[in-house]
């Protein structure tokens, strides 16, 4: 379970650019969950993302993965193995010269060293690439399928939350196919997916509860069947 | 007779991989034109081909009868035509809209009465006259997409050249950037525009569709989303069809 427990978190705090974007968040996720947050752009959706594998640390407030909490360091390896989070650019978190490498890299960092290949090759066929994709570099790849490789390099270690900050965005009918296909794997798997999106079809076709944000706070929360879909969010 | 916008017989390759092959291409000033296709179908690469951000390995691509290959050009030819990219954080470079949108103008020595004139057009043009004084960073996804094309729009380019401008934006956002296609067109501008959302295309004059590094179809959006019915890549969806039979 991931719980965040009165998250206050401000950007920028203590300039004169400081923007509050959360305010006494509250969230209980349970383990096997299928989760979409939905909301405008710049109401704190990305913001959750990031704070749950301590990447950002809350001002106030506490974020616990399965009870390990985000600002310990001593747990914080550990509580990263069981975290996965695909960002929203993928450009911006590559740094192998081959997508091989790329999707190696945390298999080798998660004790996972002798089974570097065989992984890379199940993620890559997972996310609808083909094994030839695994010699290429990653910047020289279309943007659609640099997000694919993003997500083949998180999900290869299978760890059990999975975050994705809008996976697809930049992706043609097949590749959004392809990535309602991977949640509903992961989820039958016992994943739990925490997917951030503003595409209402694929939420409405792949999620189970929504979690709406505005200004900050909850604004809904509960089954997708419960929600008013409203153009604009 | 040669379009604004020229392909003759062009090819393309990343690191031994063809991305585009083979494509001449015309496009008239004051088209608008939709390009789509699969990812990794050669799209971004045939636009990034448009300014001579790429060249290409052989062929050659003309702008306005010059050639993106002669570097005596390349300026000429990037001020009449403009590029706006899909993620705005990566265009917006100054901490206030007005900066951001007299960037390139000073880049291009206009005078300071012609910057003043130009920037208040603009930001009329895109609806953020009231934002002029703001950081770029309080603005939200859609308006920092319309910021980024009032700062092209501002350098006043005759052909604007759209890649996935929208894909990373909210159905809001999405909406306020594509309702600005239409009237740049109507501008006299030449708009070319890609997408993976069929609904933003329909006003489209011609809709090029790209597959395996080359163009497929090549005509009005009725004709090429009928014969992209049962596609793999393209999502058609009933009610975009009965939206092209009302119009």
């Amino acid at each position: 379970m991931i719980e965040y427990k009165n998250v206050d978190f401000t950007y920028s705090r203590n300039t004169p650019f400081s923007q509050k974007v959360l305010e006494n968040f509250n969230l209980k996720i349970e383990s096997g969950e299928n989760i979409a947050i939905m909301g405008k752009t710049g109401c704190g959706k990305s913001t959750v993302v990031k704070l749950c594998n301590g990447l950002i640390k809350p001002d106030n407030g506490t974020i616990e993965v399965d009870g390990l909490k985000t600002t310990e360091k001593k747990t914080l390896m550990e509580l990263r193995k069981k975290v996965g989070l695909v960002f929203q650019y993928p450009e911006n978190q590559f740094f192998c010269p081959t997508v091989s490498e790329e999707i190696g890299f945390a298999l080798k960092n998660f004790g996972f060293a002798d089974r570097v290949e065989e992984m890379t090759e199940k993620s890559i066929r997972t996310v609808g690439l083909s094994h030839d994709f695994l010699g290429r570099s990653p910047f020289r790849l279309s943007g659609g399928e640099m997000r694919l490789v993003a997500i083949a390099s998180v999900i290869c270690w299978e760890p059990d939350y999975i975050f994705l900050d809008e996976p697809t965005a930049g992706l043609d009918f097949r590749g959004r196919k392809k990535i309602s296909e991977l949640i509903r794997n992961l989820n039958e798997y016992g994943k739990t997916t925490v997917t951030v999106t503003h595409n209402q079809d694929f939420v409405k076709s792949n999620m189970k509860r929504i979690v709406h944000i505005k200004n900050g706070l909850k604004f809904f929360d509960g089954p997708v069947e419960e929600y008013s879909f409203d153009e604009d969010i | 007779m040669s379009g604004a916008i020229e392909f003759r017989n062009v090819f393309f390759n990343y690191a031994e991989k063809a991305v585009v092959t083979a494509i001449s291409l015309s496009i008239e000033k004051g088209q608008f034109v939709g390009i789509i296709g699969g990812n990794g179908c050669g799209k971004s690469t045939l636009m990034k081909l448009m300014n001579g951000i790429l060249l290409p390995d052989s062929g050659e691509v003309l702008v306005e009868g010059m050639n993106t290959g002669n570097e005596e050009f390349i300026f000429e030819i990037r001020k009449k035509l403009g590029m706006v990219f899909q993620n705005p954080e990566n265009q917006i470079i100054a901490s206030t809209v007005e900066e951001d949108v007299v960037f390139g103008m000073e880049n291009l020595g206009m005078s300071v009465k012609q910057m003043e004139i130009n920037l208040q057009e603009v930001l009329d043009f895109v609806g953020l006259a009231g934002k002029r004084f703001k950081n770029p960073n309080t603005l939200s996804g859609g308006q920092k997409q319309r910021l980024a094309i009032a700062s092209v729009l501002a350098m006043n380019p005759d052909h604007m050249v759209f890649d996935e401008p929208t894909s990373m934006l909210d159905p809001h956002g999405a909406k306020e950037v594509a309702s600005l296609f239409l009237r740049l067109k109507e501008a006299g501008k030449t708009v070319i525009v890609s997408s993976h959302d069929m609904n933003e295309l329909v006003n489209c004059d011609r809709i090029i569709y790209m597959e395996n590094t080359g163009i497929v179809y090549d005509s009005k959006p009725q004709t090429v989303f009928r014969k992209l019915r049962n596609s793999e890549y393209i999502e058609i969806t009933p009610s975009l069809m009965e939206n092209l039979r009302i119009r």
